[in-house]
């Protein structure tokens, strides 16, 4: 589903790469955590998987198109939801998810069914004629994630996800993914909460640096590191050195 | 006194991006013809505009009896002064109201008095920009027909150093009144308050002045020096008087009395500043951080209105609500628009003018004077639409909202399109206002004022297009504050520069082919602009995908 293949980034030119060489698969169906401390470059991976920074050397395949070659086709399969949701103040949220749902493309009938389903779901359906500016952190994280499933996207890539969220909230998204994964389709997320990443991960991956120190499901990872050990202390292990 | 230094030290710093300069341009050594190119920019800008001041400065004074220099003199002061007054409105809004360090500074343990002058400090420097190309020409001019001697030099430099004080002041204690009044949260409302306010100023100060200096004076009297004009006109704001005589009068007592009540009187303006906000500002700033709600189910209402659109269309009403729901943009792009025809017609209704009644005779008996003034209506309307700034801001505009246009999944030549449309849509609009006016002041037949909207939108078009190209292609995304996404912005007045070439193209034209083309004229002019309208907009499109693909989203 996704796919990124010697993958470099720097920031400045000839500086260091924050990404450096990073190969990475996601398969179809997979919900995949991606972790590493502050700093490790996941943020800059995503932007370049979602198309707002450019690599400067690799590629990335997103459901079968490279993201340089055809960029409209790999955003259509995208849902993504940024680190910090800036969202347009000045827009009432339904006038947000309508536009987010026009330039998908999506019918009349089904956004209506999809945002009233997503909307009660994430508790801001009361909200929704209000202007963004007046929304909470984690009404917004939740308001960008509703859009960024109007169009049911094959894969969803989130950014810290959970930040803001409370337990509620944070609990319905993990349902959420879950469903989502069980439709046959891909969730790609970054998080800083390992707890998370154990339960619900299918695989996870560890960045360092920009290189990615460590892949694979949570037993391939403890096989590696000693028996027994919680992702906890062999992420701690890892990124220690 | 040492917190309040280091604070304004780094509000200096991060209301001039002066770190984010010194990050790019010093240690990071990229694009370092930027400033060089604003340098000569701004120098050249302030040097024409400084040295059209001086010429005319020059030419007042030459052709004026002494007995009117000083009143020449006090006019630039007052008009320095009042061009203080509307940018210190501006700048305080903005650094009170709009500013997001607020929320860092206030828990911070700083005096209230400390936040208040840092921010005034900064609003001061940018205060001096009006006399350097306003003031100081006119001294220079005034020195040269009335020598000023070293005491007349001394006195007017501190004149010169005084002047914005007062009036910042003043904008300062509105600004936080009028803040307390209606609260931070309804701060877009300020700003519409206070432009209006700026207007009706305008308006009043002109009136003041036409119905002052046109009204049935005794020159001769005047000139026996048995009125005093300075102190007749100057008593709408004694300041102006203090500061002209402070300098026209130096080396005498008089002369010294002024310069002294100056003094005092600037000392007072910004203590009354500091001490009206340290009552005001706190309660209007509290105040304004609380969020009343009411809720409403998502009921069938709202739900009804998600109705599928197409995506041009779509990308179209993103780009009206966003730039309409925000105040400052609106006003700073359309402001020319109101007070324009407000001030030609104010003076029209109100009777006496002679100037607009010389002008419909004139034109009545020139035979071209349909031409001329579908041409200048038109002129207008193109001018307006070039300097709104709605096309050539419209990519700086997202700032940090690009990464959603960057990730949807719709064609950069779509989105440059309906930001192209939402400009026409602009121009359109201005035109209905201007073309009414032109109506009612001069009652032209039909196909005249169609001539006029017509040239005046197509004439338009070329400069808005290649100033959205620009836009495209050196985005100002990193504001924090939504005027400095089209005050700071140096792309804002590129349209002008391109329009600047194309307008004397047309004049020329107009000159040469005018015996030539007869009643052809206006349909050539036409199809000339339209020729360049073809262009700019193909080049623009053709380049969108390019120049949209080489933007980053960093932040
Ligand atoms: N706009 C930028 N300009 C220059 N360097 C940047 C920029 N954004 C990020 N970096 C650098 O790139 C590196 C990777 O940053 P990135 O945001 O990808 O990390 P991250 O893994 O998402 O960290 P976090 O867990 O804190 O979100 C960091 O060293 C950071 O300093
Ligand atoms: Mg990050």
């Amino acid at each position: 589903m996704l796919s990124i293949r010697n993958v470099s980034k720097s920031y400045v030119k000839d500086g260091v790469n924050v990404v450096d060489n990073l190969n990475l698969e996601v398969a179809p169906g997979e919900i995949f955590g991606f972790l590493g401390p502050n700093g490790a470059g996941k943020t800059t991976t995503i932007k370049m998987t979602v198309g707002l920074l450019k690599q400067d050397k690799g590629s990335i395949t997103v459901n079968g198109h490279d993201t340089r070659q055809n960029p409209l086709a790999t955003k259509s399969s995208i849902g993504y939801v940024p680190d910090n949701p800036d969202l347009y103040d000045k827009l009432r949220a339904i006038e947000y998810i309508n536009f987010v749902a026009d330039v998908y493309g999506i019918g009349t009938a089904v956004r209506q069914q999809r945002l009233l389903r997503l909307a009660r779901m994430f508790e801001i359906h009361d909200a929704m004629s209000d202007l963004i500016g007046s929304f909470s952190h984690g009404m917004k994280q939740k308001l960008a994630l509703t859009a960024a499933l109007i169009h049911e996207p094959p894969l969803l890539i989130l950014d810290e996800p959970m930040v803001g969220l409370d337990p509620r909230s944070a609990h319905l998204f993990k349902e959420l993914m879950n469903e989502h994964c069980s439709q046959g389709k891909t969730v790609f997320f970054s998080t800083h909460i390992l707890d998370v990443a154990e339960r619900l991960c299918h695989r996870v991956g560890i960045l360092r640096r920009g290189r990615l120190i460590a892949c694979g499901t949570m037993e391939e990872l403890r096989q590696a590191a000693t028996a027994e050990s919680s992702l906890e202390s062999i992420f701690l292990g890892l990124t220690e050195k | 006194m040492k917190s309040f230094w280091r604070l304004l030290k780094v509000t200096v710093l991060n209301y001039f991006h002066i770190s984010v300069m010194q990050e790019t341009y010093i240690e990071q050594r990229q694009r370092q013809w930027e400033p060089l190119l604003f340098g000569v920019a701004i120098v050249a800008g302030a040097g024409i505009v400084g040295g059209l001041v001086f010429t005319s400065a020059q030419l007042l004074l030459g052709g004026l009896p002494p007995q009117f220099a000083e009143l020449a003199l006090m006019m630039f002061v007052l008009a320095t002064q009042f061009m203080a007054l509307g940018f210190g409105l501006a700048s305080l809004i903005s650094l009170f109201y709009f500013s997001q360090d607020l929320s860092v500074l206030v828990p911070l343990p700083l005096k209230e008095w400390a936040i208040l002058a840092a921010k005034f400090v900064v609003a001061a420097i940018t205060e001096y920009l009006p006399p350097l190309v306003l003031l100081l020409p006119m001294l220079i001019a005034y020195n040269q027909r009335l020598p000023l001697g070293l005491w007349g030099i001394l006195s007017a430099l501190a004149v010169f150093l005084l002047l914005p004080l007062i009036p910042l002041s003043l904008a300062g204690v509105v600004t936080l009144t009028i803040m307390r009044g209606i609260g931070r949260r309804h701060r877009d409302t300020l700003i519409v308050v206070a432009s209006l306010l700026s207007i009706a100023g305008i308006l009043v100060f002109q009136f003041f002045f036409q119905s002052l200096a046109i009204g049935n004076l005794d020159v001769g009297e005047v000139l026996q020096g048995r009125i005093d004009l300075v102190a007749r006109m100057g008593s709408m704001f004694p300041p102006s008087v203090w500061a002209t005589r402070a300098i026209s009068r130096a080396g005498e007592p008089d002369g010294l009395f002024n310069l002294l009540y100056l003094i005092l009187a600037s000392i007072a303006a910004v203590s009354a500043f500091l001490l009206v906000g340290q009552r005001v500002f706190y309660s209007g700033l509290i105040g304004g951080e609380e969020r009343s709600r009411q809720r409403t189910a998502l009921d069938a209402k709202a739900l009804a209105r998600a109705v599928q659109k197409p995506a041009l269309t779509a990308l179209v009403w993103r780009e009206i609500r966003l730039f309409m729901r925000m105040p400052i943009w609106v006003l700073n792009g359309f402001i020319a628009i109101v007070i324009v025809p407000l001030s030609a017609l104010f003076p029209a209704f109100a009777g006496g003018d002679m100037g607009l009644g010389q002008l419909t005779s004139l034109l009545a008996t020139n035979p071209q004077g349909l031409t001329i003034l579908v041409l200048i209506f038109a002129a207008l309307l193109a001018a307006f639409s070039v300097i709104n700034t709605v096309a050539s801001t419209a990519v700086s505009r997202e700032g940090k909202h690009l990464w959603i246009s960057k990730s949807i999944p719709v064609a950069a030549v779509a989105q440059v399109k309906a930001k192209l449309i939402f400009a026409l849509i602009c121009t359109t609009a201005t035109g209905v206002p201007l073309i009414a006016t032109f109506a009612l002041l001069f009652s032209p037949d039909f196909p005249a004022l169609l001539l006029a909207f017509a040239l005046g939108l197509v004439a338009s078009i070329a400069p808005q297009a290649l100033g959205l190209a620009f836009d495209l292609w050196r985005p100002f995304l990193k504001w924090t504050t939504p005027q400095h996404a089209v005050k700071n912005n140096l792309n804002a007045v590129t349209p002008l520069v391109f329009a600047l070439p194309l307008g004397a193209i047309s004049y020329y034209f107009y000159l040469w082919m005018r015996e030539p083309l007869g009643a052809l004229l206006l349909p050539a002019l036409l199809g000339l602009h339209l020729v360049a309208a073809g262009f700019s907009v193909h080049f623009l499109l053709a380049k969108a995908a390019e120049l949209y693909e080489r933007i980053e989203v960093t932040t």
